[in-house]
Order: C-alpha cells, then sequence, then structure tokens
C-alpha cells in the first residue's frame, strides 16, 4: 500500500495505490474516484473486530455514519483518491500502538486497524459541541483530515486546547474535558470545551475549528422548516 | 489577448488585456474588477431559447457576461465563486471539451457553449449532474472548488460525480451507484460516473455537495 497526499496543505487528496489482494478502509463520503477494478464494501465493521454494535456505538456516539467503506484490489492492483468535505490537509501516520483521534478527523486507515469509539467525557452532552474520539490500535498507515492546516506539537508541559481544533494525539498524554472558567464564560467566552492535557507525547490540532466557521457562516444561510 | 492565471493553486484568478475589438465571455458573477472603459454586457448567448435550455438543463446562469474592448486594450479580472484553482484548454476548431456546468468560468468569442451533448443523461437521471460542451476554436477556462487534478484514463475508471469538473469528448460515461444496493443506502457515496475510452479526466479534489452537507447543521432553524 502506498499512500501520497497532494495538493496539500490547502485542498489535499490521499491517492492510494493498492497491490493485488490489498485493501483500505476509509470514511463513509470519502471516494472522489477509483480505477474500476477496485469491490467497494459497505461495512459496519470498523476493524478486523467489532460488527453492528460498534456501529451503532459510533453513530449513537460521533454522530459520524454507521457505516464505513473498504475498497478491495482483488483482480490486480489499483488506486483509490480520497478527501475530507471540508478544505485542509491531509496528514499521514503510521500507527504502531495506539492513538486517539477526533472523529471528525479520520480519513482512513489500513484494515488491519481497529477503530474503536471512545466517549470523550460525557461533560460535553452539554456543550453543544462533541468531542468525540475515535481509538485506533494497532500496526499499519493511517490517514488524518484536518480542518485548515495540521500542525504538530511536542508536549512536555501541561497545555490546554480547544476540543474543536483537536485533530489526534498518542495515548502518552493524559487528558481531561474541562469548561474555561465556570459556566459564565463557557456561554459567553465562545471557547466552550476545552482539552487540558497533561504528560508528555505527540499532540496534532488543526489551524481552524469546523464549528466556529459553522457558527459564522451557518446564520447566512436560509432557515431550515 | 494577453492573458494569465494568478495566485495558483489556492486562489486562482484570472488576468484577461483584451485588445481593441476583442471579447471575453464569462459566466455572470464572475467579474472581479475591469477597466473603466470596458464594456459590459449581460447577454444570452445564442438567443433566449438556447440561454434558457442552458438554464434549465445546465443548472448554470441563465445570461452570462461579454466584456469587449473598443477604442483601446483593457483589462478584466475573473474568478470563480469557490475557493480553488483554474485551467485553460485550448480547443482547435470543433474540438470539444465536456464541462460540469459550474466549472464553465470564461471563454473567448469563438467558442459555442451548448448542453445538447450528454445534458439529457444528467438531467434525467437526477444526478445532478449538468453537463456543458464547449466546441472550439477558441480558449475556455474552467475553475474547481479545490484543487484540480489530471486523470488520464486508458481503461475504466470510476468517479463520484460531484468531483468531475471536465472531460475531453473521447470518454464516454454511465452514471450508476457503488457497491450495490447496501452501498447506495449507505456508503455516503451517493452516484458515481462510469468512465470508458481513452481521455483526460479532470477531476476537483473537494465537493461541493459535501461542503453544503456539513454546513447544514448550521443552518438556522425558521421560527413558526
Amino acid at each position: 500500500m502506498e499512500l501520497q497526499i497532494d495538493h496539500g496543505p490547502a485542498y489535499s487528496l490521499a491517492v492510494c495505490k493498492l497491490s493485488q489482494g490489498e485493501s483500505i478502509r476509509a470514511e463513509s463520503g470519502a471516494m472522489v474516484s477509483q480505477t474500476a477494478n477496485l469491490r467497494m464494501e459497505t461495512s459496519s465493521k470498523m476493524g478486523k473486530k467489532g460488527g453492528l454494535l460498534k456501529g451503532l456505538a459510533r453513530k449513537m456516539l460521533t454522530g459520524e455514519s454507521f457505516f464505513m467503506n473498504v475498497f478491495h484490489a482483488e483482480q490486480g492492483p489499483g488506486e483509490v483518491n480520497l478527501a475530507p468535505a471540508n478544505v485542509g490537509d491531509i496528514k499521514k501516520h503510521d500507527l504502531n500502538g495506539e492513538l486517539f483521534i477526533q472523529s471528525t478527523c479520520y480519513l482512513a486507515s489500513h484494515p488491519d486497524i481497529d477503530i474503536q469509539t471512545k466517549v470523550g467525557g460525557f461533560k460535553n452532552w452539554f456543550g453543544g459541541k462533541g468531542f468525540f474520539m475515535l481509538k485506533a490500535i494497532g500496526n499499519g498507515p493511517l490517514l488524518l483530515s484536518a480542518f485548515g492546516a495540521v500542525h504538530e506539537m511536542d508536549l512536555t508541559k501541561p497545555f490546554i486546547i480547544d476540543t474543536g481544533h483537536i485533530v489526534a494525539f498518542e495515548p502518552t498524554l493524559n487528558f481531561k474535558i474541562k469548561r474555561v472558567g465556570g459556566w459564565f464564560s463557557t456561554f459567553f467566552s465562545g471557547e466552550g470545551f476545552v482539552c487540558e492535557f497533561s504528560g508528555s507525547g505527540r499532540l496534532w490540532i488543526q489551524t481552524r475549528n469546523p464549528t466556529e466557521f459553522g457558527t459564522k457562516v451557518g446564520p447566512k444561510l436560509p432557515p431550515t422548516k | 489577448m494577453q492573458h494569465k492565471i494568478d495566485i495558483k493553486p489556492e486562489y486562482a484568478m484570472l488576468d484577461v488585456t483584451l485588445e481593441p475589438g476583442e471579447k471575453l465571455i464569462a459566466e455572470s458573477g464572475a467579474m472581479v474588477g475591469m477597466d473603466t472603459h470596458l464594456d459590459m454586457k449581460a447577454q444570452s448567448r445564442g438567443g433566449l431559447l438556447k440561454g434558457l435550455k442552458r438554464k434549465v438543463m445546465g443548472g448554470e446562469s441563465f445570461f452570462q457576461t461579454t466584456f469587449s474592448a473598443k477604442q483601446e486594450p483593457g483589462q478584466v479580472l475573473i474568478a470563480p465563486g469557490s475557493p480553488g484553482d483554474i485551467e485553460e484548454m485550448v480547443l482547435a476548431e470543433r474540438q470539444n471539451l465536456m464541462l460540469q456546468s459550474a466549472a464553465f468560468l470564461a471563454c473567448t468569442e469563438g467558442v459555442t457553449l451548448d448542453t445538447k451533448w450528454g445534458g439529457a443523461k444528467g438531467f434525467f437521471s437526477g444526478t445532478g449532474m449538468f453537463l456543458l460542451k464547449a466546441t472550439g476554436p477558441g480558449t475556455v477556462w474552467f475553475s474547481s472548488f479545490g484543487a484540480v487534478r489530471p486523470i488520464r484514463i486508458e481503461e475504466e475508471y470510476v468517479v463520484d460525480t460531484g468531483h468531475i469538473v471536465a472531460f475531453q469528448e473521447t470518454l464516454d460515461y454511465s452514471i450508476s451507484k457503488v457497491g450495490g444496493l447496501k452501498g447506495l443506502l449507505f456508503s455516503g457515496e451517493g452516484l458515481v460516473a462510469r468512465f470508458k475510452g481513452t481521455g483526460t479526466l479532470w477531476i476537483q479534489t473537494r465537493n461541493p455537495s459535501s461542503f453544503a452537507a456539513f454546513l447544514q447543521p448550521f443552518r438556522p432553524v425558521e421560527k413558526s
């Protein structure tokens, strides 16, 4: 499997070259184009394990699609191009162990990687700004998508990140979901919920916050009935 | 006529200088700026009926804007509505280029635009894929949402209809779904165009419909 990111950082496209017998799992709706010899399988399985219940948990918790698509190169080598809905970059990560991923930032992964749904803490149910995470476990390449650019940070001191800017982080980091400065601030500062990290490890953030963008542009759209 | 595309690839803009007597036809609303002495006229190209057909079949603007230089040269700046790139193609006499209608940005005077070819296929299959046929001689400029990527097709190739920008007439296509019934209902992939033949296809790396779907939850709710 050869994964190449083109047209970055603004409008990245993941070009996934599969050898015969290989396959790749991708977020629902991410397929841009593909060679005709690939077979697409729609599945609620999110890894080697998993199945209906996991798919259901993902739908209920993250609001993401119940299903993912797996592209199989069965009759020879093939190619599939993948992209997220929003403008921004794609980051390739070679997973060796575990990684926490903000659910909207998952784009694709090697089929041997198991994707589990993790709740980011029930506190965030009140915030309206969902912060749900997936936990990727296994070995192999993984594709993360960002709204805006991806910025990599190696944390060695406690640090606070707005939940809307988190892309992914290593499990060596401890995290706590918190409100900033009491309820008043939560509602009026516009900062909502933040994630307080401690310990050391790598963190990837996105330079734009999808919720902030939606909040700016959304009111200009005609109202829904 | 002198022309160049600036600020490629993220926020490309077309910069054209017309010599006296020359004309540029652009998608309505695409003008960014122009010299004061240029003549600007909104018109339905090819008469009202052809324009109406384009509106109904092609989904693009009924009117196009024609810029012309009379006594002296003049400059006009043209940009598409979405963030993304602009590509240009020079068409020989009777050479055709198929364009997703929203991808049309501008053309020189000699180019004719028609929805006759294949437009009906998109229209009647309910795919929302409306095609224009641009016929030379002349230069046509088209725009993409995100980056534009040429793909050389030798055999069969599958593209999400929302990612098609343009393709050469040597390619034939049919609209289908991917992955069977389950795929259609649950894959989130919608409909795809299956291309056959040999030729170049240009795709855009972002899909306007997917982007609109992202914004949908942020729309205000109408108070009754």
